[in-house]
């Protein structure tokens, strides 16, 4: 296990405070001041590209990637990088798994209403959301483009929330997931699949398609008082 | 509950029973036709109550095959201050740890920041490999604030969690920051916990706080995303 070394090149990006798109002493020179082989580093970049820290060019040397956008799990506004297009609203009648996610009756209408997540300009997401038709206040088209669904509930509905379910998976970016995330068919995506109560009531349910190397997320877990049950 | 449809609560039925046992993992479900007219519903309804179980990963449909309980697949429960063993054990698997390798050293710059301590302090670390009905499912790059443990280099990791051990001297668990991301998984890791080899695998930072705020230990998983799942869930203010 060469953990060591990768924590030194780590060390290293850390001292000089290299940043994405800052390149790494090239391979001869970087092996002499960490006294390894090249075979041995090689090794170690190949885990921090692995890891999304590091991306190698071909022929053109090693640098620092993109940092991750951060999505805050326990969070269900909007974070403030974070904008939003509009590529498609719908009224419909629930189909098969909306239906039995959101526990509906047969033949309910819902809102499907997709959208691109931005963060930085950037498209990390591909959003969509199926929500009961009776829960949304008229919807101002406009605003679609800023905020998360949360935003557009009617008040009575968001004071009564409480609980949100998160299922993280993996799966496969289909074409046209593909086209607006400007990566490959079939290439790894994270995908969430949100769930949002009132009481034992669910009232959106969110499925949400990211590149797994944009997207990192974040949670603080406390234990409640009283302690573990 | 008068209010959820039908098939919701033949759904909830089933789900219960398998959890009782009564309907074991792996073994295929009565006939549609019967399980309708046991449960006095059209097959159209009972069709939903299945696809909503299919849906959740509960039961396999198999074109032809009839459908089968599935193996439980394990949620890792956010919410829930547990060690990875707690959410094996209740999904019903048994769970099992090896220690692949411990070691003793200095914090350096990276764990003295990652565990608020100075860059000499003495840490432990613990590279556990963790397995449910002995599949490998995380492989938990652990390290440990030396002195909070003594003689930590003489536990037995094998047999006793991590948490355990904390709380065995006077460490509570309190509080976990977490970082939930993506990488590609290249041998050995992907060998030992059976993963196609530039696969893709979650990967989970946390932070343990105790009770008097001090970051106790950090641990650095790669999870066979086939095996666990992740799942939070959290109450809204």
């Amino acid at each position: 296990m060469n953990s060591r070394l990768v924590e030194k090149i780590e060390d290293y990006i850390y001292e000089n405070r290299l940043g994405p798109g800052d390149r790494l002493p090239p391979e001869r020179e970087f092996c002499e001041q960490l006294c390894v082989s090249r075979v041995t580093l090689r090794q170690a970049v190949k885990k921090l590209c692995e890891a999304g820290r590091l991306t190698n060019t071909q022929g053109k040397g090693t640098y620092l990637a993109e940092e991750r956008i951060v999505r805050n799990l326990m969070e269900i506004e909007a974070a403030p990088q974070d904008a939003y297009k509009l590529i498609g609203i719908q009224k419909q009648i629930a189909g098969g798994s909306v239906n039995i996610k959101l526990k509906l009756q047969p033949r309910s209408e819902v809102y499907q209403i997709k959208r691109i997540r931005m963060a930085d300009q950037a498209r990390i997401s591909i959003e969509t959301s199926y929500i009961p038709v009776s829960y949304l206040k008229a919807v101002d088209f406009g605003q679609l483009e800023e905020k998360t669904m949360y935003s557009f509930y009617n008040k009575e509905l968001k004071g009564s929330l409480t609980k949100k379910d998160i299922h993280i998976s993996i799966g496969k970016a289909d074409f046209e997931e593909s086209e607006w995330l400007g990566i490959k068919e079939n290439a790894p995506v994270a995908v969430e699949k949100h769930l949002l109560y009132q009481e034992k009531t669910p009232v959106e349910y969110l499925i949400s398609v990211s590149s797994v190397d944009r997207i990192q997320y974040i949670a603080e877990l406390t234990a409640e008082e009283g302690g573990e049950e | 509950m008068m209010n959820e449809p039908l098939y919701v609560r033949i759904s909830e039925d089933i789900r219960s029973k398998i959890k009782s046992g009564e309907i074991p993992y792996g073994s295929r479900l009565p006939a549609e036709r019967q399980m309708a007219e046991n449960y006095g519903v059209d097959r159209k309804t009972l069709r939903k109550a299945i696809a909503l179980l299919s849906e959740e990963g509960i039961l396999n449909c198999m074109q032809g095959k009839g459908t089968y309980i599935a193996k439980p697949q394990i949620p890792y429960q956010v919410e829930m201050l547990d060690d990875l063993e707690q959410m094996i054990l209740s999904s019903g698997m048994e769970p099992s740890t090896r220690v692949l390798y411990t070691e003793s050293r200095k914090a350096g710059r990276k764990y003295a920041a990652l565990l608020e301590v100075e860059e000499d302090t003495e840490i432990f670390r613990i590279l556990r490999l963790r397995s449910g009905n002995g599949e490998p499912i995380a492989l938990m790059d652990s390290y440990v604030v030396s002195s909070l443990v003594p003689e930590i280099e003489t536990v037995d990791f094998e047999m006793h969690s991590l948490y355990g051990v904390l709380k065995q001297n006077g460490i509570e668990v309190r509080r976990i920051d977490e970082k939930f991301t993506f990488a590609e998984i290249s041998n050995p890791e992907a060998a030992i916990l059976k993963i196609e080899e530039n696969g893709i695998a979650f990967v989970t930072d946390d932070r343990t706080y105790d009770q008097y705020q001090r970051a106790v230990e950090y641990t650095k998983s790669v999870i066979n995303h086939q095996k666990l799942s992740i799942d939070v869930s959290f109450r809204l203010k």
